[in-house]
């Protein structure tokens, strides 16, 4: 049984604004451990981003609102003092973000924005530190290591600086990395390399990924358990084919519906989810999805809860159908036969 | 904060009333710097503080710009205290377009710009010596006074443009 | 397909568009950016063309500069027959009804300072296109067409949602009529679950108002959906042009097979089980391409010749035109009876060095069913 790293306990995250409260994030909860990818699907809205911000406590503010735990390696991060969740931040656990051109600070060079990072937790003089961003470079497969590591980062490529912030999130050896998006601005034959460098570093650093896309050929790739989100909550999850052969909720058939798929015939229509997502601030009653679901019937005005349903034991859902039915219509759902009035 | 009132007011209370600083005087920089800084403390608070509203404001507009880019999350990410973030990372960009304003400011500044200052502390600056020459409608300094109040602010925009490519590498010549 | 006789809509013949990169005091020019480098293909009335390629490519300048956007550095583009790559900015005013275009990124593309009919409805007036009332009840209808309520006309475009703006900029590409509607990385910028609503879109608005399109792309998924052809692009070149179900199941440049091999399938089986070709390295730049085939550097079956000598555009039959010296899913036989596309080659290509040699395998790069 693999070493559970993080386990996220029931998370409410709610932003005080002028227009009233958002609910960001309402109630979510799922494990993580090492060596595993736990693959955060959800479109904007769904509370993904959010949640990972909030593992790394970069939510904290006097308009934020926390409920629940973030429990890693004994420590509740949610009620960690901030002092401590700086110690955590880079060095524990490592973060990328979307867009690598404007995560990176143009006016300093590469090298020593990884400098910058190893010397934030580890007393090490710059010399060495350096030594070390030049062998993070290579590791991620940047060549030159030691000509480019004292290029500026609008001196890269996008495939090359996204792989530059991966060495520098994983420079303190952390022990979890999120990455949140990390493909998106990417053409898609660095995607394929970049997905291909967090699954072989996963490995290398013997650590636990954390993975949030709205690409769910990305997440087929490489998670092994994925979350589906929607409206701040988990309304599915389950182990990777689960997930895809067995899928318990409307909303994921109708993400699964949306992909072009370049291996099955061409449909005359795609299939698309009918509707906009809600607002966090005024909630639909009962299912969030139920506005938008074709599938809707009257127990949908009860708010379901996030159950295991199906036989496959950790394979949750928040649908009311039965898992007959579900198995009944899901396949027409898919192809886009069925849309809500 | 006008400089020919907040001036006005200094030099009453600070240098007339109580001496606590030189009034009307002047001592030339070569021979007694100290004495040469003492005496004009006063006109360079007053002519800063002219400036620092100005300043301020862009700043602070540039700084709440900055605070929300990309790479500032990046930098809280990587778990630097946030002393570091805010001078390391935001202020320092932040900076670059005070930087350009700065430099024409100076520029301008010693081209003659410091008039009111230079009347209410009865310095005989560049200022002064301009005043005069368009009151007495003499040609030839007015001439003088432009082209090297020109000469500066040319002068110190090239200055400006070279020191914003040493600050911001993207605009180097590759 | 163009039927034979009938001119077609568009046609670029030759387009090269360089952008100079200036160095030093007096702003020599010291480099270009050969960002379109002799492209010629033919669209018909009523096709869709899709247009695809990673960053650098070059397809979006080559879309701006058919409407005239920019102009083209050397060839030329046509619309309906007519010359216009030469056309100053008077002459191209009537032409600016009849070719539209549509943008990425619905968060920078509407003024955020206009309400939303005066973003679809300027457009008409600025054409002296029917008086005030008139444009209202067209901006409405046009509203209600790309599935939005006619009350929205008054609002700001932040009060909508980026899929929502992007049918505000549909719309306004519309308020003309224009014939042509060039459509820009279109849903790029947009949820899995709303793309798939644009596009089941720009599908309806095809067969309802009589348009063509160019549809500009990155993912091929997209492209494959919308388009009856398609041409794949390569650091300016274009390297590939084919019927668009044939793309997928034949792809003959490894460019292409390479670009199908990356793209991800939401089947974790099918995933595993697929040869997946990472290419290594970066796309190069486009100011400084390789030589012979630009391609060259990060393909698996380069030989000599591919670093020396451009390939032309051969034509294989069906339409189905690809530059490379070793093609794939095509055997020796076939290569022997292929000649090159003169209306398509490129000048500085070999019209004579059609390929002798085969990569030699048959390559399936998306998982068939």
């Amino acid at each position: 049984m693999a070493e559970r790293l993080l386990e996220v306990k029931d998370l409410h995250v709610h932003f005080t604004t002028e227009d009233g409260v958002v609910r960001a994030v309402d109630g979510v909860s799922f494990e993580l451990e090492r060596g595993k990818v736990l693959g955060i699907v959800g479109e904007s809205g769904s509370g993904k981003s959010v949640t990972a911000m909030t593992l790394m406590g970069l939510t904290r503010d006097v308009n934020t609102r926390f409920q629940g735990e973030i429990v890693y390696k004994g420590r509740n991060l949610v009620t960690l003092p901030e002092p401590v969740m700086q110690d955590f931040r880079g060095n524990e656990i490592g973060m990328i973000f979307q867009d690598p051109m404007t995560s990176l600070n143009p006016v300093y060079r590469v090298g020593d924005q990884i400098v910058e990072a190893i010397r934030a937790h580890e007393e090490v003089d710059k010399r060495h530190a350096k030594r070390r961003a030049i062998d993070l470079l290579k590791q991620v497969g940047i060549p030159n290591p030691e000509s480019r590591v004292d290029d500026y980062p609008h001196q890269f490529s996008g495939g090359m600086r996204q792989r530059a912030m991966i060495a520098m999130a994983l420079s303190c050896n952390p022990d979890v990395l999120i990455a949140d998006e990390p493909t998106t601005a990417l053409d898609v034959t660095i995607q394929a390399q970049i997905i291909e460098l967090i699954d072989r570093l996963k490995d290398d650093f013997n650590s636990a990924v954390i993975l949030i896309t709205h690409d769910l050929g990305v997440v087929a790739e490489i998670a092994d358990e994925i979350i589906v989100m929607y409206a701040g909550r988990v309304v599915e999850r389950g182990q990777k084919r689960q997930l895809f052969y067995d899928s318990q909720m409307p909303y994921t058939w109708g993400l699964l519906g949306s992909i072009p798929r370049l291996d099955r015939p061409k449909p005359k229509r795609l299939a698309s989810i009918t509707g906009a997502p809600p607002s966090l601030i005024n909630l639909p009653r009962g299912c969030t999805f139920r506005p938008r679901c074709p599938h809707a019937f009257d127990k949908c005005m009860e708010e379901p809860g996030l159950e295991n349903r199906v036989e496959d034991a950790g394979h949750l859902d928040r649908c009311w159908l039965s898992v007959q039915e579900k198995r009944a219509v899901r396949d027409r759902t898919i192809r886009g036969e069925e849309e809500a009035a | 904060m006008p400089v020919f009132w907040l001036g006005l007011v200094v030099r009453y209370l600070l240098a007339e009333k109580n001496s606590l600083f030189p009034d009307g005087e002047y001592a030339s920089l070569t021979s007694n710097p100290a004495q040469w800084a003492y005496h004009l403390i006063l006109p360079w608070l007053v002519l800063a503080v002219l400036f620092i509203g100005f300043y301020g404001r862009v700043l602070r507009g540039n700084i709440l710009d900055t605070i929300n880019e990309d790479y500032v999350r990046t930098a809280k990410a990587k778990g630097l205290a946030p002393r570091r973030v805010l001078v390391k990372h935001v202020l320092r960009t932040s900076l670059i377009p005070v930087v350009t304003l700065f430099g024409l400011d100076f520029a301008a500044v010693l081209g003659g710009g410091a008039i009111l200052t230079e009347t209410v502390f009865d310095l005989h600056g560049v200022g002064q010596y301009a005043a005069q020459s368009i009151n007495n409608f003499d040609l030839p300094p007015i001439m003088g006074v432009t082209m090297y109040g020109a000469f500066f602010i040319v002068l110190f925009s090239v200055l400006v443009d070279i020191f914003y490519a040493f600050l911001d590498p993207r605009i180097r010549p590759t | 397909m163009s039927s034979n006789g009938s001119t077609p809509l568009v046609e670029v013949r030759n387009v090269k568009k360089y952008f100079p990169v200036r160095k030093g005091v007096l702003s020599r020019e010291v480099g270009r950016v050969h960002a379109v480098d002799d492209v010629t293909f033919a669209v018909s009335e009523g096709e869709t063309l899709g247009l695809v390629g990673e960053s650098g490519c070059g397809k979006s300048t080559l879309g701006r500069t058919i409407v005239r956007l920019l102009q083209p550095s050397g060839g030329d583009v046509l619309f309906e027959g007519r010359s216009i790559g030469g056309l100053g900015a008077r002459a191209l005013r009537p032409l600016r009804r009849e070719m539209q275009m549509v943008f990425q990124d619905p968060y920078a593309s509407l003024n955020p300072r206009k309400r939303v009919g005066s973003i679809i409805g300027d457009p008409m007036k600025i054409h002296k296109v029917g008086d005030k009332r008139e444009r209202r009840k067209r901006v409405q209808e046009l509203l209600e067409t790309v599935g939005l309520s006619p009350e929205h006309y008054n609002r700001f475009p932040h009060e909508f949602s980026g899929g929502q703006r992007q049918r505000i900029g549909v719309a306004r590409a519309l308020a003309l009529r224009p014939k042509l509607v060039v459509a820009d990385e279109p849903v790029s910028a947009l949820d899995v679950s709303i793309q798939a609503q644009m596009i089941n879109l720009f599908d309806e608005l095809q067969d309802e108002f009589r348009l063509t399109y160019i549809f500009i792309a990155h993912d091929l998924g997209v492209v494959r959906h919308v388009s009856d052809r398609i041409a794949v692009m390569y650091l300016g070149k274009l390297v590939e042009l084919s019927p668009a179900e044939e793309l997928y199941t034949r792809p003959i440049m490894p460019y292409t097979e390479a670009l199908l091999s990356a793209v991800p399938i939401p089947d974790p089986d099918l995933s595993e089980k697929r040869e997946r070709i990472v290419l290594e390295g970066d796309v190069p730049s486009p100011i400084d391409p390789p030589s012979g085939c630009r391609f060259h550097p990060r393909c698996r079956y380069m030989t000599d010749i591919c670093r020396e000598v451009e390939p032309p555009l051969t034509d294989y039959g069906n339409s189905h035109l690809a530059a490379c010296h070793h093609p794939l899913n095509v055997d020796k036989e076939t290569l022997e009876r292929v000649t090159a596309s003169p209306k398509h080659t490129p000048d500085s290509a070999d019209e004579t060095a059609t390929p002798t040699e085969p990569a030699g395998k048959e390559s399936k790069p998306v998982p068939n069913p």
